[in-house]
C-alpha cells in the first residue's frame, strides 16, 4: 500500500491480499489495542464494586454466546431460537464431566485447577457443537421460520429433559467447583469477580480473533453466500445444508463454551439460566447490536445488561406509585425490551454496530465531512 | 470559649456515639415484579415494616436498622446481583425469595458467610452440600407434603389402599418432595397412582377423568393457587368434589387460592406452618399501623416477609445482649442457638404455628405443621400443629 496507513481515511484495498487484512489503518489497529489496555485497566476504577463485577463478568460471559448466535444468525441467516440451551449443554457438560468424571479421577476436593478448567472449556465448546450441528440437521430442509421452531422446539426439549432427568438434579442446582489459580482458591465475590473479569476477557479476545479469521476464511465466505442466496452458493460449489450445519456447530462450541464459563463463575448450574427467556434475549442482543457484524456481539450484550438495572429500578419505582392490584412493573421489562428492538429493527436494523461504524468514519475524516 | 467548649462536647458525644453505633443490615431480593410478584409484593411489605416497627420501637437499643429491599424480577441472575449489591453495602444477613436463586446463592452464602433465610421452602436449600448458612422459616414443602400423606393414611376411610394423585408445578420448585412423598407412600401404604406436571393450560378435565377412572381418592397439590383453583374448578364441575379430597402444601393456599377458587375451594386442606392472619394479632396491628390494605394484612405472603425479619432482628437483639458485634458471623451463631438446650427458642409474635428454632442439626424455623380447612370461604385451622415423623424416617437429607 503507498498511502500512509496511520493518516488515510478511506478504504484502499486495491488487491485480494490488501482485502484479506483486518485492519485497514494502523490507527484503527492502535486504536483497538489502547481499548483492549483500558478494558485490561477497568478492574482497577475505584468505581468498581461486587455488583458491578458481576455486570461486567456476565457482559463478557454472555458476549461469548452471542457471538456463536451472530454466526449461525447473522452471517449464515439461519434463526436459532434455542442458543440459551446450546449454552446450557456446555454448561451441564462442564458440571457432570467435573462431578463425575474429573472428580473421581483426578481426585479434586473443593476445587479444581485451572489448568483443568482451561482444558475443559473446549471439551465442552466440543459437545456443544456437536448437539448444534445435530439441531442444525434440520436447516438441510427447513428454512425461515420453519428452521426457528425446529430450534425452538430443541430448548423446549433441553429444558423438559434437564427437568426430568434425577443425574442433572432435574434442573435444581448442581454444585460446581471454584478453581484454584495455581494455589490461589478463587472463591467470594471480591476475588470472583476480577478474576472472572480478565479471564473471560481473555476468553473474549482468543474467541473474537476466532471469530475474525473465520469470517476471512473460505469458511466464512460461505456463510455469508448461503445467507444471501444459498441457490447462488449451490452454483458456485458451495454446499449450502453442509455450511448451515457447521454455522450451527460453531455456534454451538461458542455457546458451550460461553456456558462452562457461566457454571464455574456461578459455582453452580440451574436450568432456569438456559430458558427460552434467555434465548429470546440473546436473539435481542443480537438484534440491537447488529446482526453479522462482530462488534454488534460485543455492544449488543453489554447495551442490554446495563440497560436492564435502569429498567428494573425504573419498574419498581412505577409499580410503588401503582395499586397493588395494576401490574405496571411486571409488565414495563419485555415492554421496554421489546420496543427496543422493534425500533431497532424498524430504524436501525444495522444496530449499534451501525452506529459504531458512523462514529469511526466522523473520527477518521476529521475535521472534514467527507 | 464557650462556643467551643460546647463544639468539644458534642464533637465527643458524636465520636462516642459513632463508636457506639452499631448497624443491622438485612438484605432481601426478590419478586415486586414478574412472575410470582403477586406473593413477592407482599413479602416485601411484611419485611418492611418490621424492620419500620423494630426501628421506631427501637427493639435492640444502640442498634440502627437497615432493610435493603430490591426486586428481582424472579431472575436468577438478578438475585445474584443484588445478593452482591448488599455485600457492597456491609450486609449482615439476607432473605432469599425464588427458589432456583436461593438454590443456586447457597454456594455464595457459604463464601461469604451470610445467613440466608429464604420464602423457598425447596429441602435442597437446607440439604447438603453448602448447607452451613442456610435456613428455612418454616416446615419444608417436602415435610408438609409427607404431613399430608400421613393425615391421608390416618383417616382414610374404607377398604383398600388409599389412591394419591399429585399435581406439581414443572419446575424444581413442584418436584422437590415427590421423592420423599414416593418413599413415604410406601412407608405409610399410599398409592401414589400419578405425578403429574401441570402446564400453562387451564383446563384438567381429561386429566381429572383419568384419576377418576384410575380411582385416586387424594389429590395432592405442589404448587401455586392459580393452577389448583383451575384444579378444583374442572373437579366440582365434573361432580368430583364429593369423590376426591384435594391438599396442598405452603404456596397453594391461602386467601389467593379462595378468591379465585370461590365454592369450587370447601374443603380444600392446606399444609403450612405459618398461623393464619386472623390468629395472629400482632400481624393486624401492624398492618393497620403501616396503612395495608385489608388483602395485605390477611395474606399468608405478608406473614412470612413479618417473620423473616422478625428471626433476623431477633437474632441481632441477642447478639447484643450477647455483648457481641452485629455481623454475618455473629447473625449465624445467634441462628443457631436459637432453641430449647441454648439461648432459647423464639416465639415470633405468633407468625409460626409453633416457636422458632435452629440448631447446627435443625435448619427449619417452626418445625411443627398445622393442616387448614376451607369452610364457608375461609381457611380455618382443622388440626393440631404436628410434626411429620414419617418425614424423619424417609428423607435421606442428601
Amino acid at each position: 500500500m503507498s498511502v500512509n496507513r496511520w493518516l488515510q481515511s478511506g478504504n484502499y484495498r486495491r488487491s485480494y491480499k490488501e482485502d484479506q487484512t483486518i485492519f485497514a489503518t494502523f490507527s484503527e489497529e492502535a486504536s483497538l489495542i489502547v481499548f483492549v489496555l483500558l478494558l485490561f485497566l477497568v478492574p482497577f476504577a475505584p468505581f468498581m464494586s461486587r455488583s458491578l463485577f458481576r455486570l461486567f463478568d456476565l457482559i463478557l460471559i454472555y458476549t461469548v454466546a452471542v457471538m456463536g448466535l451472530n454466526i449461525v444468525t447473522g452471517y449464515a441467516g439461519q434463526i436459532s431460537i434455542g442458543h440459551a440451551a446450546f449454552m446450557g449443554v456446555g454448561a451441564y457438560a462442564a458440571a457432570t464431566i467435573t462431578r463425575d468424571v474429573a472428580t473421581p479421577l483426578f481426585g479434586f476436593e473443593s476445587t479444581v485447577p485451572f489448568l483443568f478448567v482451561l482444558a475443559l472449556l473446549p471439551v465442552c465448546g466440543l459437545i456443544a457443537a456437536l448437539v448444534g450441528a445435530f439441531v442444525g440437521l434440520p436447516s438441510f430442509r427447513l428454512k425461515h421460520l420453519y428452521l426457528a421452531v425446529a430450534t425452538l422446539a430443541f430448548q423446549i426439549i433441553f429444558t423438559w429433559s434437564v427437568g426430568h432427568t434425577p443425574w442433572l438434579n432435574q434442573g435444581g442446582s448442581i454444585r460446581v467447583p471454584r478453581l484454584e489459580f495455581f494455589g490461589t482458591t478463587i472463591s467470594g465475590s471480591k476475588t470472583i469477580g476480577p478474576f472472572y473479569y480478565f479471564f473471560t476477557l481473555v476468553i473474549v479476545i482468543i474467541m473474537a480473533i476466532g471469530m475474525r479469521n473465520l469470517l476471512r476464511s473460505k469458511y466464512g465466505r460461505a456463510l455469508i453466500a448461503v445467507r444471501d442466496n444459498d441457490r447462488a452458493a449451490d452454483a458456485m460449489g458451495i454446499n449450502p445444508g453442509a455450511t448451515k450445519v457447521m454455522a450451527f456447530a460453531i455456534s454451538g462450541f461458542y455457546a458451550g463454551v460461553a456456558g462452562a464459563l457461566l457454571a464455574f463463575y456461578n459455582g453452580s448450574v440451574i436450568v432456569e439460566s438456559f430458558t427460552l427467556a434467555v434465548s429470546i434475549d440473546f436473539l435481542a442482543m443480537t438484534i440491537v447490536g447488529g446482526l453479522g457484524t462482530m462488534v454488534g456481539s460485543l455492544i449488543g450484550p453489554a447495551f442490554l445488561l446495563i440497560l436492564d438495572p435502569w429498567v428494573e429500578q425504573l419498574a419498581e419505582f412505577i409499580q410503588q406509585l401503582m395499586p397493588a392490584t395494576i401490574d405496571v412493573g411486571t409488565a414495563l421489562r419485555p415492554t421496554v425490551f421489546g420496543l427496543i428492538v422493534v425500533l431497532f429493527l424498524i430504524f436501525e436494523p444495522r444496530g449499534l454496530a451501525n452506529w459504531w461504524r458512523l462514529t469511526r468514519q466522523f473520527a477518521k475524516r476529521w475535521p472534514f465531512k467527507y | 470559649m464557650k462556643h467551643v467548649k460546647r463544639i468539644a462536647i458534642i464533637s465527643l458525644l458524636l465520636l462516642t456515639g459513632l463508636a457506639c453505633a452499631q448497624e443491622l443490615v438485612i438484605g432481601w431480593s426478590g419478586a415486586v415484579t414478574g412472575p410470582t410478584s403477586d406473593a413477592g409484593q407482599f413479602v416485601i411489605q411484611g419485611i418492611e415494616d418490621y424492620c419500620a416497627y423494630a426501628s421506631e420501637e427501637n427493639l435492640i437499643p444502640d442498634v440502627s436498622i437497615t432493610c435493603l429491599t430490591k426486586d428481582d424480577q424472579y431472575n436468577n441472575d438478578n438475585s445474584l446481583r443484588n445478593f452482591e449489591s448488599f455485600l457492597d453495602e456491609d450486609m449482615d444477613a439476607f432473605i432469599a425469595y425464588a427458589t432456583g436463586a436461593t438454590l443456586q446463592l447457597k454456594v455464595n452464602a457459604v463464601e461469604e458467610e451470610i445467613p440466608v433465610i429464604s420464602a423457598s421452602l425447596h429441602i435442597g436449600v437446607i440439604d447438603p452440600p453448602d448447607n452451613a448458612y442456610n435456613f428455612l422459616p418454616i416446615t419444608s414443602y417436602s415435610e408438609q407434603v409427607v404431613a399430608l400423606l400421613e393425615w391421608i393414611a390416618a383417616n382414610h376411610e374404607g377398604d383398600g389402599t388409599p389412591v394419591v394423585a399429585m399435581l406439581i408445578h414443572p419446575s424444581a420448585f413442584g418436584r422437590a418432595p415427590v421423592e420423599d412423598a414416593q418413599a413415604a407412600a410406601a412407608e405409610l401404604g399410599i398409592e401414589i397412582a400419578e405425578v403429574q406436571e401441570h402446564g400453562e393450560g387451564v383446563d384438567y378435565t381429561t386429566m381429572l377423568q383419568r384419576w377418576n377412572n384410575a380411582g385416586v381418592q387424594y389429590v395432592i397439590t405442589q404448587t401455586v393457587q392459580s393452577p389448583v383453583a383451575a384444579l378444583l374448578n374442572a373437579a366440582q364441575a365434573l361432580g368430583f368434589t364429593e369423590t376426591m379430597s384435594f391438599m396442598g402444601a405452603h404456596y397453594t393456599g391461602g386467601n389467593t387460592l379462595t378468591n379465585l377458587a370461590g365454592e369450587a375451594a370447601e374443603g380444600f386442606l392446606w399444609a403450612t406452618s405459618f398461623a393464619l392472619a386472623g390468629d395472629i394479632p400482632f400481624q393486624r396491628e401492624l398492618g393497620e399501623r403501616y396503612g395495608r390494605s385489608e388483602e395485605t394484612i390477611s395474606d399468608v405472603n405478608y406473614t412470612t416477609g413479618l417473620m423473616q425479619a422478625a428471626i433476623y432482628i431477633e437474632a441481632a437483639r441477642r447478639a447484643v445482649e450477647a455483648g457481641e458485634d452485629i455481623d454475618s458471623v455473629s447473625m449465624h451463631d445467634m441462628l443457631l442457638s436459637m432453641n430449647a438446650d441454648a439461648a432459647g427458642d423464639y416465639d415470633a409474635h405468633g407468625f409460626g404455628v409453633g416457636p422458632v428454632s435452629f440448631s447446627e442439626e435443625d435448619r427449619v424455623g417452626v418445625d411443627a405443621l398445622r393442616l387448614f380447612r376451607v369452610e364457608n370461604g375461609t381457611f380455618v385451622n382443622y388440626t393440631e400443629p404436628f410434626n411429620s415423623e414419617t418425614f424423619r424416617q424417609v428423607h435421606s437429607g442428601q
